[in-house]
């Protein structure tokens, strides 16, 4: 993360020094790139899979998602997604360079935009591996060696279709998310491009996070990154998410999809900072499985996006498995973000906690949106779930819409929700101790936001907590 | 006979079209051979007064006495379920344009401004065995009046007499149908204490629709016991138009052997310093399936408004599947808006102490689920009511309607 934003950090609490607005809206030219037509085609998905030389299960899974993708009706119950037009997206844009293992080697304005973001400087201090995608492909891919040597393999999603785990991607790649599942799954099945494979080996643990970047520079087009991470039994590790664009007048479009096996015993904890631009649809699909004993955590959130359809989803396969989802939204001007999460417990003695907090301003629309699952061999299957929303002005909506299927008695299921406004006597405390009202404001509202903040490592805490400060000050 | 088959109780904003909770669905609701009841009340509190409504003559009542709402843009992006019906109801359009088509009118049943009805005006509705029936009601409380109404639905065998009316039964084997609609109209400071206790038994389908249309400071409290029926539609949209105007629902329900309960209650908070509380008691036993949608939709200009939504579901079999949405909306920043569920089988604690007190488990699990039905019963306020719940609720035990799995 950059200077700037441990700056803000260290700074005294609510109050920030200077905020650059500048940090995630900027953009560079397309020189160089390669750029597919807008539209979306049968011959587009073919000349992916060709330019790609794809093996043949990879090619017919392609065709197979786009003609599943052409039958599927857009959602009906979600945020509005008429304005997204796929006859003026560009499916596939290749930056001029193809992936490098040395910032050195990454050319200059593309390893601009990941020092500006910070990511190098990160990865020196407190990553074990980082992957930067620059709108279809991979640019830059590492990963420590002494991770490396534990066997952890960190690769591009491309290398791995074809290296050592080719296998191993063939039996688990959009098998937790099949292109069926919804017509943007369907779509990212067609032209997915780019992303993440991990493998952890049965015991091993991960010190020190992983990290893959997202950053979509082009204007008018779909990043389709796919992210496999597979955790073997009783290993242990941390991914982070991170993602971000300029803003267009345009939409741009993200339907990524992740795919996550969490092994007998063994522990994954991914974590996502969401902050794309305000002319985004952010229609990504997550998913986990997990095994006997095995513990999933989710620590999610979500900032960007004009309209965010965004549910991670986790299958308590294996008795005693457990999850945990912490996330955050923060739906601003222009903003309906549309966000939660999916458990389903199938698993005796599984356990699933959310812990979710909206905040909705300017104008903006937050829904928290959740579904649980007990079937009816799950028993003693406990479930909780705690939501909370933050309305901040009459503009704004705020909505929660969860579900709960029970089909077994040997289950208990608990759930809480509420909606409400910063209180006047927070506020007037703050005032009467010499804070501004709209510091104070900002302070509460970091307050509120703190649980989910202090699930995530110092300096993604910071920009969290930058990213609603940001917000804060947009009136 | 032929069977029709209706979407009933539609979620105002909807969610994944696959977990099948947007909307109830039946085929039972017959196409043809359905009588109309009305009621025939002969000793009416000083100041209530009942008159027989035709179709037209209903819509144009409800049109002039009714609040007008705005037609509504939309709710969270889309355009609410209830929308095309001029006066909402929990069960919605269908239902409403069903009843139309088959002339069910209404019996109006209006109270004076200023009238304390202190005696409960009961509607009894007593389905014969194979009858199919419809029955609407508009209720009317004018200006600061009171009254409390208890529908009983009954079949016809379990009790005679009373304020009602008997139709012969139909045709053999077509089973019990009683569809009914209740439109609820307080003026400025009236207040209504609705009751409906449904007690019909396994050959039987009921679908209840009610909605009401609140002034300022109206108060509508609905005490709701559905322990009876194959399948069983419940429905209720208040909207709170005045400000201060209130909203208190509490429900108990048993859901048996194969019976499928569907129950949708929405309310809409209009009004600043409107307050709504939605409470639900049930159990399940058997292969019951229970769906539970309830919604407090707090829209611009409901400041200082408070809602609070809670259910409570003891699942007394393993093969028993209960499904909940409960729905906060809101595009009010100064609200309260709280959600709680407990779900699950009888406390583990409990069931010990009270065993370890020489209470068996079966004596137990039925104290259980007595104290549940009995905390809502409790709120009727009358005895005889009381008593035919209280001995229902022990029958279905003593003939071994309440299924329970559990250790």
């Amino acid at each position: 993360m950059t200077e700037e934003i441990k700056n803000n950090n260290v700074a005294e609490a609510g109050a920030v020094v200077e905020v650059d607005r500048s940090l995630y809206d900027f953009k560079y030219e397309e020189e160089g790139f390669y750029r597919y037509e807008e539209g979306l085609t049968r011959e587009i998905v073919e000349r992916i899979s060709r330019d790609k030389d794809d093996p043949e299960w990879m090619r017919q899974l392609r065709l197979r998602s786009f003609e599943t993708y052409e039958r599927l009706k857009v959602p009906d119950w979600g945020p509005p997604v008429d304005e997204l037009d796929m006859d003026h997206i560009a499916a596939y844009v290749r930056p001029n360079t193809d992936m490098k293992n040395r910032w050195e080697d990454v050319p200059d304005d593309i390893k601009n935009t990941f020092e500006r973001l910070g990511i190098p400087q990160a990865e020196r201090e407190s990553l074990a591996g980082v992957g930067a995608q620059y709108d279809s492909e991979l640019v830059y891919h590492n990963v420590r060696k002494e991770v490396e040597e534990q066997g952890v393999v960190y690769t591009d999603m491309e290398s791995a279709l074809k290296g050592d785990h080719a296998q191993m991607v063939q039996e688990h790649f959009m098998k937790l998310v099949p292109p069926s599942d919804h017509k943007f799954a369907a779509l990212h099945g067609a032209v997915w491009s780019g992303g993440s494979f991990v493998y952890v080996p049965p015991g091993i643990t991960v010190e020190i996070p992983l990290q893959s970047y997202f950053r979509l520079n082009a204007q008018g087009a779909g990043q389709f990154e796919h992210t496999l991470i597979i955790v073997d039994e009783g290993a242990d590790l941390h991914f982070i998410e991170g993602c971000s664009a300029p803003k267009y007048n345009t939409a741009n479009l993200h339907a990524g999809c992740v795919e996550l096996y969490v092994g007998k015993n063994a522990r994954l904890r991914y974590s996502t900072i969401e902050n794309w631009s305000k002319n985004m649809y952010n229609l990504n699909t997550k998913r986990a499985v997990v095994e006997e004993n095995g513990r999933m955590e989710w620590v999610s959130g979500s900032f960007g996006s004009h309209v965010s359809y965004l549910y991670p989803t986790t299958i308590l396969k294996g008795n005693g498995s457990q999850c945990e989802f912490t996330g955050i939204t923060f739906a601003g001007a222009g903003q309906n973000l549309d966000t939660g999460a999916k458990m389903i417990h199938t698993g005796a003695g599984t356990s699933s906690y959310i812990n979710s907090k909206s905040i909705s301003k300017s104008g903006g629309i937050s829904t928290y949106r959740s579904s649980i699952y007990i079937d009816k061999n799950a028993k003693g299957a406990r479930s909780s779930v705690d939501c909370s929303s933050l309305m901040l002005d009459d503009i704004s909506r705020s909505d929660t819409v969860p579900a709960m299927d029970i089909r077994t008695s040997e289950a208990d299921v608990g759930h809480e929700a509420r909606i409400g406004r910063i209180s006047d006597d927070a506020v007037f405390y703050l005032m009467s101790r010499g804070v501004s009202e709209a510091e104070a404001r900002s302070m509460i509202v970091s307050g509120f936001a703190s649980s989910v903040s202090k699930e995530l490592p110092l300096e993604y805490a910071a920009e969290m907590n930058n990213l609603i400060k940001l917000e804060m000050e947009v009136m | 006979m032929s069977e029709r088959t209706m979407k009933l109780g539609h979620l105002p904003v909807l969610t994944w079209n696959r977990l099948r909770l947007n909307s109830g669905r039946t085929e039972s609701v017959p196409a043809e051979g359905v009588t109309v009841l009305h009621g025939g009340f002969d000793n009416l509190p000083a100041g209530v007064t009942h008159t027989l409504l035709d179709n037209a003559e209903a819509s144009e009542y409800i049109r002039r006495y009714a609040v007008k709402q705005p037609q509504e843009a939309v709710v969270a992006g889309k355009v609410p379920a209830y929308h095309p019906q001029a006066f909402a109801t929990g069960l919605g359009a269908e239902f409403e344009n069903y009843l139309d088509s088959m002339d069910c009118g209404a019996d109006l049943i209006q109270v004076q401004p200023g009238m304390l009805a202190l005696v409960p005006v009961i509607w009894g509705a007593m389905p014969a065995e194979n009858e199919r029936a419809l029955t609407g009601q508009i209720i009317h409380l004018g200006k600061g009046a009171q009254l409390t109404l208890i529908q009983l639905i009954i079949p016809r065998e379990r009790l005679s007499g009373g304020t009602t009316v008997h139709r012969d039964g139909g045709e053999e084997g077509a089973g019990r149908f009683l569809g009914m609609m209740t439109r609820v109209i307080l003026e400025e400071g009236a207040h209504l204490h609705l009751v409906n206790v449904q007690i019909l038994g396994s050959d039987s389908v009921f679908l209840y629709d009610a909605g009401s249309s609140q002034e300022k400071g109206s108060g509508l409290m609905v005490t709701s016991l559905q322990l009876g029926g194959r399948e069983v539609f419940n429905g209720m949209h208040a909207d709170l138009s005045g400000e201060g105007a209130e909203f208190d629902d509490h429900t108990g329900y048993m859901a048996l052997l194969d019976h499928k309960l569907d129950m949708t209650v929405t309310c809409t908070q209009r009004g600043p310093a409107t307050r709504s509380e939605i409470i639900y008691d049930g159990v399940l036993s058997g292969t019951a399936k229970k769906d539970l949608k309830y919604t407090i939709d707090f829209r611009k200009g409901s400041k200082g408004a408070s809602g609070n939504e809670r259910e409570n579901v003891l699942m007394l079999s393993e093969e028993a599947e209960n499904r909940s949405m409960p729905v906060i909306l809101c595009e009010e920043e100064d609200i309260d808006g709280r959600h709680g569920a407990t779900i699950g089988r009888p406390d583990r604690d409990t069931l010990f102490y009270m065993q370890s007190r020489g209470i068996s488990k079966d004596a137990a699990i039925r104290m259980l689920t007595k104290a549940r039905i009995d905390a809502v019963a409790q709120r009727i306020g009358e005895p005889k009511i009381a008593e035919l719940i209280g001995h229902f609720t022990e029958e279905a035990f003593e003939n071994g309607s309440v299924e329970f799995t559990v250790s």
